[in-house]
């Protein structure tokens, strides 16, 4: 069931119907059925696999949990002395390690064997065929809907369970709820249990402004994916599917609206997930800040995919850099280097290790591998290079605190992670390779495509081309007045009811000219001989 | 006033704009369905006429648009006649189209064509959109799309016919003047739902002389037509209506197709002429080669003798008003008459390939002239320059060298442009220009090019040879357009 289309916003107004009546006091009952509806159209049979990740968690969580329990118990005994206390510690948290990594290998297990089996085994035939042995092994594996977003969510609620940070859930049902959620299965944002299950758990009364506020978020998430990411994506596979014939300019053009398509995608998508839980009553984590108003690729990386960044850092980048390895890496060269560069050596590991995870997440193959290697090494080298640079700025007097210098790094912000995109938008890591250096073909930028028309002939005419660099311009207004901290929806709702109502009316009209959906009205269909 | 209730009251003002606009728009990006003919205009147009005022109502496919002349059995006969038809509209979209003709309307008859009972399947195509489209939304439409949807060909496009934004959003960058037309109600014609079609089918060894009925031939027409026939028999009668069945000819006539109307005609004692039948095609003097289209359509010249004829069928079967005795019902016919006469006139020049008939009398003066293209391969005659003097050239243009030059002239109706030059390799002359009627109008000649612009339209006809266009510029419509050639001292026309 596409979040776009009839189907879902016929499911919505039934879902929504009944929360706020006949479910009003059971809502997360309804919530959970109307999670498992939506997760059934995306396949009956793959619905085992959340049950099993669910119910695995669930079971693991509540053993976790009563060792917390048990220690507690055990520990706040004042009677005992402080070395029994000690070894009790030692004890439970061996126990509960087991316990937290059986999770993790049954979970991310399910996950890496559905998703990377294909990959791995692509890889060994290649490798084999280096070495003249002929042999190839594939499995017809589907991806469940959502696999990478609940497995990593129950992934975190069984570490932070590890961590102590909060009690187990005791009802089954209530961990599948948080796992399966509609609004957020398909594209996140990654949830943390401590700050959605409460929510969802809890009932909520219908409040008409919220509610207002929630399809508002909606409309505009419709906006941006069917306007601005479908219309965009028009251009980018038609260019795509002529790419060995092209140079220069048609390729950057590409490029630069795949890198808004993605956004809007992503964005659009994650919006009408907001809105819909605004609805409900449940708030969800906001997943991107303007990304494309970084000034620098760690601030890009703060801004984009808010939840999973999150993810990483708190469940891979800080427990890698406390493993001993790490920190004693950070104790030599803080002896020998000085704190400046200790402090740069010691995120090299972590840094490494979580863009490797975050490249091999975002899909199996290879290219994947070589984005995540990408962003490592801009981020490491932004952190490398942060001193030098403002030494040097500070050296060519030049004025960081002006609308031009902030330009200047938001535009080479968005270059620097617009290349790293050439990834997605290629088939494969050659594929991205070539595609590169016909983008930077310097002795054929082809700048007569701006006016020979070709630039008409990737799927978009005249009007849609045009309209759609007219939509990026708008989105960067609309963006540049929010940097500037203007929340507009609130802007929106202070003004007269007729104004409001103008704009929503506007925005639905927008959505239903321009948005990409339908079959399409094909004029030469039409055509009957004399009449 | 309770908080409660504003907000009700709120989100139903909401919900209201929101459907009013949707509709609005829906209403702006449904295709004005223009071409070779304005099906919404002329929808909208029965829409608009006043309530019980039409007395004689055509239905069918465009076979029966082209074959019956609602102003013809006016002056005929003074009958108030309208047809109301549309390309490729099955049975189906006959019987919806009757039910919703009698919601303003209770003809005396209803001169139904049937000619799309021969088919054994549904032929429902894309083109049932115009039948659809332009049926006013109502209980009838949403029955009409469920009747279409029960075609199997049209299921997997059913949400297109509830909500037809959903096809029809794409056009947002070709709306023009005809989609606001229709919106702002312009939706005036001139020939009361008539098409006059253009075109002669031609000699052929065997000329279709019609068919001889064989009452033992096995009726060929699906049960659903069947079922339709009956449907929309019934439905006249209950609105006090006289349903009378014809056929227009066409060769792929047959016993079979005629036998399953004529079965259901003799069961209902429903009057059925079957224009196909050779007797009566003898009758009426109809030449297949000469009174119908390529396309097996009635033509121009054949919609004079078949609307003749129903008409005095009509007169001698039924008690029809005469509304020329009546000069208060008869104003809007006779405000109309002009109009329609003009069409005529255009139909009738279209016909024309004789020079000396073409050229026999000086072109109107609100015509755009333009002669635009090559020059002729032998020298004129002065009877060839007298024919070119009545299309207002002037005498330089006339008198040029036109075996040796490049042309591009225009006169009359406020526009003057005169360039002839020596035709060699490098020639190109070239012109943009607004009419009179605020068309734009885009020329250019070489020697082996030839383009006619007019708001976007291609009017030249040959690249080679002199390519005359004439421009309504009160109407803003081209009235005609041809190319000259010569052979033996004469011209020879080409469209």
């Amino acid at each position: 069931m596409e979040l776009t289309g009839i189907q879902f916003l016929l499911f919505l107004c039934v879902v929504f119907l009944l929360y706020f009546t006949v479910f009003r006091k059971r809502q997360w009952v309804l919530l959970l059925a109307a999670s498992i509806v939506f997760y059934v159209f995306a396949g009956v049979k793959y619905i085992v696999f959340i049950v099993i990740s669910s119910l695995v968690t669930w079971l693991i969580g509540l053993k976790i949990q009563s060792l917390n329990d048990r220690e507690k118990e055990i520990v706040s005994d004042k009677t005992l002395e402080k070395e029994i206390i000690k070894q009790h510690r030692a004890e439970f948290l061996k126990r509960r390690r087991f316990w937290m990594v059986l999770d993790l290998l049954i979970n991310l297990g399910i996950l890496c064997v559905i998703k990377y089996t294909n990959f791995a085994l692509q890889e060994v035939s290649l490798l084999l065929e280096h070495f003249g042995i002929q042999w190839s092994k594939s499995f017809s594996f589907v991806l469940p809907l959502g696999i990478s977003f609940y497995t990593f969510m129950l992934v975190s609620y069984i570490l932070d369970l590890y961590w102590k940070r909060y009690r187990a859930e005791t009802n089954f049902f209530r961990m599948l709820l948080f796992a399966s959620y509609f609004p957020h299965i398909t594209q996140g944002p990654l949830s943390r249990y401590n700050k959605l299950a409460p929510q969802l758990a809890q009932n909520h009364s219908f409040d008409y402004d919220r509610a207002a506020k929630g399809l508002q978020l909606m409309l505009w998430g419709f906006f941006e994916k069917l306007v601005i990411a479908d219309r965009l994506a028009i251009f980018t596979n038609g260019v795509y599917s002529r790419w060995k014939s092209l140079n220069g300019l048609p390729l950057v053009v590409a490029i630069i609206f795949f890198s808004v398509r993605l956004y809007m995608d992503f964005q659009g998508c994650m919006d009408i997930g907001r809105g819909v839980s605004q609805v409900f009553g449940i708030e969800l984590e906001l997943n991107f800040n303007h990304p494309y108003f970084s000034k620098t690729m760690p601030e890009f990386w703060r801004r984009w995919h808010i939840t999973l960044g999150a993810w990483f850092k708190e469940y891979l980048l800080y427990p890698v850099s406390m493993t001993p390895l790490c920190k004693n890496l950070t104790r030599v060269t803080r002896r020998k280097y000085g704190a400046a560069v200790s402090r740069v050596v010691s995120t090299i590991i972590p840094s490494i290790c979580v863009w490797l995870v975050t490249g091999i997440w975002h899909g199996a193959a290879v290219r994947y591998i070589f984005w995540g290697f990408y962003h490592g090494i801009l981020i490491i080298g932004s952190n490398i290079l942060e001193i030098p640079a403002e030494k040097a700025v500070a050296a060519m007097k030049i004025r960081k605190d002006t609308f031009s210098y902030e330009l200047f790094q938001m535009t080479r912000t968005f270059i620097l992670s617009a290349i790293g995109r050439i990834f997605f938008f290629a088939a494969n890591a050659v594929e991205a390779r070539a595609i590169f250096f016909r983008m930077f073909n310097f002795r054929n930028p082809a700048l007569y495509t701006l006016w020979d028309g070709s630039m008409y002939t990737y799927g978009l005419d005249q009007y849609a081309y045009y309209l759609a660099w007219l939509l990026i311009a708008m989105l960067w207004g609309i963006g540049m007045v929010q940097e500037r901290g203007v929340v507009i929806r609130d802007w929106i709702g202070k003004q007269n009811l007729l104004f409001r109502w103008v704009l929503y009316l506007l925005l639905i009209a927008s959505i239903l000219i321009l948005g990409v959906y339908g079959k399409g009205y094909d004029a030469s269909k039409f055509v009957y001989g004399a009449f | 006033m309770k908080p409660k209730a504003i907000k009700l009251a709120k989100i139903s003002g909401f919900a209201l704009a929101a459907v009013l606009m949707i509709f609005f728009l829906t209403q702006l990006f449904t295709p004005a369905w223009t071409g070779n003919w304005d099906y919404r205009k002329s929808f909208e147009s029965f829409y608009k006429l006043e309530k019980d005022s039409v007395d004689v109502l055509a239905i069918g496919a465009s076979y029966g648009g082209a074959a019956v002349d609602s102003y013809q059995l006016y002056e005929e006969h003074g009958y108030s006649a309208y047809n109301l038809f549309s390309v490729h509209q099955t049975m189906v979209g006959h019987y919806y189209w009757a039910k919703e003709a009698f919601k303003r309307q209770h003809p005396k008859i209803l001169l139904l064509e049937t000619s799309y009972m021969k088919h054994e399947k549904s032929q429902h195509n894309e083109n049932i959109r115009k039948s659809y489209d332009c049926m006013h939304w109502g209980l009838n439409k949403l029955m009409y799309a469920k009747a279409l949807r029960e075609a199997d060909e049209l299921s997997s496009r059913f949400l297109s016919y509830l909500f037809p934004l959903y096809l029809y959003h794409t056009r947002w960058s070709e709306l023009d003047e005809r989609d606001y037309e229709i919106i702002l109600g312009d939706v005036a014609t001139a020939t009361r739902g008539f098409a006059m079609r253009i075109g002669r089918y031609g000699t052929e060894a065997e000329p279709y002389a019609g068919i001889t009925p064989d009452p033992a031939a096995a009726g060929i027409s699906s049960d659903n037509n069947r079922s339709y026939l009956k449907k929309i028999i019934q439905l006249c009668r209950e609105n006090g209506t006289e349903p009378v069945l014809y056929t227009t000819c066409t060769k792929s006539w047959s016993p079979g197709a005629h036998n399953a109307i004529s079965e259901i005609a003799d069961q209902y004692e429903v009057a059925y002429i079957d224009l196909n039948d050779s007797a009566l095609m003898k009758e009426l003097g109809l030449d297949y080669a000469a009174d119908v289209t390529e396309d097996a359509h009635i033509n121009y010249f054949g919609a004079k003798k078949v609307t003749a004829y129903l008409g005095n069928y009509l007169s001698e079967h039924y008690e029809i008003p005469d509304l020329r005795t009546d000069a208060a019902a008869s104003a809007e016919f006779e405000a109309g008459l002009p109009g329609y006469h003009y069409e005529q006139e255009k139909a009738e020049r279209l016909f024309v390939t004789d020079p000396a008939e073409y050229f026999a009398e000086t072109i109107d003066p609100r015509y755009v002239v333009i002669a635009a293209g090559n020059g002729f391969s032998e020298d004129l005659s002065e009877e060839q320059k007298a024919q070119l003097r009545t299309l207002g050239l002037s005498e330089s243009v006339i008198g040029s060298d036109w075996k040796n030059s490049c042309y591009l002239v225009m006169t009359g109706a406020g526009s003057d442009a005169e360039q002839v030059e020596e035709s060699d390799e490098e020639t190109y002359l070239s012109l943009y220009d607004t009419l009179e009627s605020g068309d734009a109008c885009q020329i250019t000649v070489s020697p082996s090019m030839t383009s006619v612009k007019i708001k976007e339209q291609e009017y030249a006809v040959s690249p080679g040879t002199l390519n005359i266009v004439l421009y309504d510029t009160a109407l803003g419509e081209t009235a005609d357009n041809i190319a000259l050639s010569t052979s033996g001292g004469q011209f020879v026309i080409t469209r």
